[in-house]
């Protein structure tokens, strides 16, 4: 993989990940747990946040942005705090997936800023119910599988 | 492209011509070191070091465990558990954590192949993971 395909991989991802935190967001502004609320809005910002600055590296690079899709499938069972815990922590492995292979494939600036965006994201999976684990986005889930 | 290629081969050829009985040509295995031999060391003795000190402190086992995986993913020989250094607060241990996870994020971003680099990041990533990290100030 090379390193700009990598960067719209993470881009993809995370036009993904806004979209469904986005969402969860809703979902969460109904439900009684102001601590979960509060991690979906800080989730929804940094992803935010990464998506313009991936944006911005791939225009770098000379290459147009993938775009967002018009909608992303968002599962049904988003009732309890329980399951909007779980959608959002798996917004957040598919993004640790796509930035464990920015690192591999990408060099200098670029990989620095994805060796941080790993660790953020491995740490946010906390926040939503994720146990800590050894290495993680070393044997997780592709995006979209 | 053309211009890097002559050159290989023109270097090739004048090296082909040298006659110097005196001065043998080393190895070529030897002219070409592993970049990233020595980020690779440094990060087995950061988790050796670490594994050694958490096992004489107590409440630290889970961190051991944790540790022992990262350093077998790097291909390191985790130490004995007779090897104990001396136990560590748990003060001391945040602060060895956080510095463990610095020095692994600098490896992974400054290390010339991807694959470790990858697999630095992840150890970083799962140091700060910990809860000994999450809940410290």
């Amino acid at each position: 993989m090379t390193e700009i395909d990598a960067l719209q991989q993470a881009l993809a991802a995370e036009h993904a990940a806004v979209y469904v935190l986005g969402v969860l967001g809703g979902r969460a502004a109904h439900l009684p747990t102001p601590v979960l609320r509060a991690a979906i809005s800080t989730s929804y910002d940094v992803h935010r946040t990464r998506r313009d600055a991936l944006e911005a590296l791939v225009a770098a690079a000379g290459a147009d942005p993938v775009p967002a899709e018009p909608a992303y499938a968002v599962t049904r069972d988003l009732v309890t705090p329980g399951q909007v815990a779980s959608a959002a922590l798996r917004v957040e492995r598919a993004c640790l997936t796509t930035y464990g292979a920015l690192v591999a494939a990408s060099t200098g600036a670029t990989r620095a800023w994805a060796v941080t965006a790993l660790i953020a994201t491995a740490t946010s999976e906390l926040g939503f119910g994720g146990a800590a684990e050894p290495l993680p986005g070393m044997d997780t889930e592709i995006p979209g599988s | 492209m053309t211009g890097l290629t002559a050159t290989v081969a023109l270097g090739g050829l004048m090296g082909g011509c040298r006659f110097d009985p005196a001065t043998p040509t080393p190895p070529r295995a030897s002219a070409s070191p592993d970049p990233d031999a020595s980020v690779l060391a440094a990060a087995h003795a950061e988790l050796s070091s670490l594994i050694s000190r958490l096992t004489a402190s107590t409440g630290t086992a889970a961190l051991v465990a944790c540790h022992r995986t990262q350093l077998t993913a790097l291909g390191g020989q985790p130490p004995s558990i007779t090897v104990r250094g001396r136990p560590l607060t748990p003060t001391e241990t945040v602060v060895r954590e956080r510095r463990a996870v610095t020095r692994f994020t600098h490896w992974a971003g400054t290390c010339s192949s991807g694959d470790l680099a990858l697999v630095l990041a992840s150890v970083a990533a799962g140091i700060a993971m910990q809860p000994v990290l999450q809940g410290a100030p």
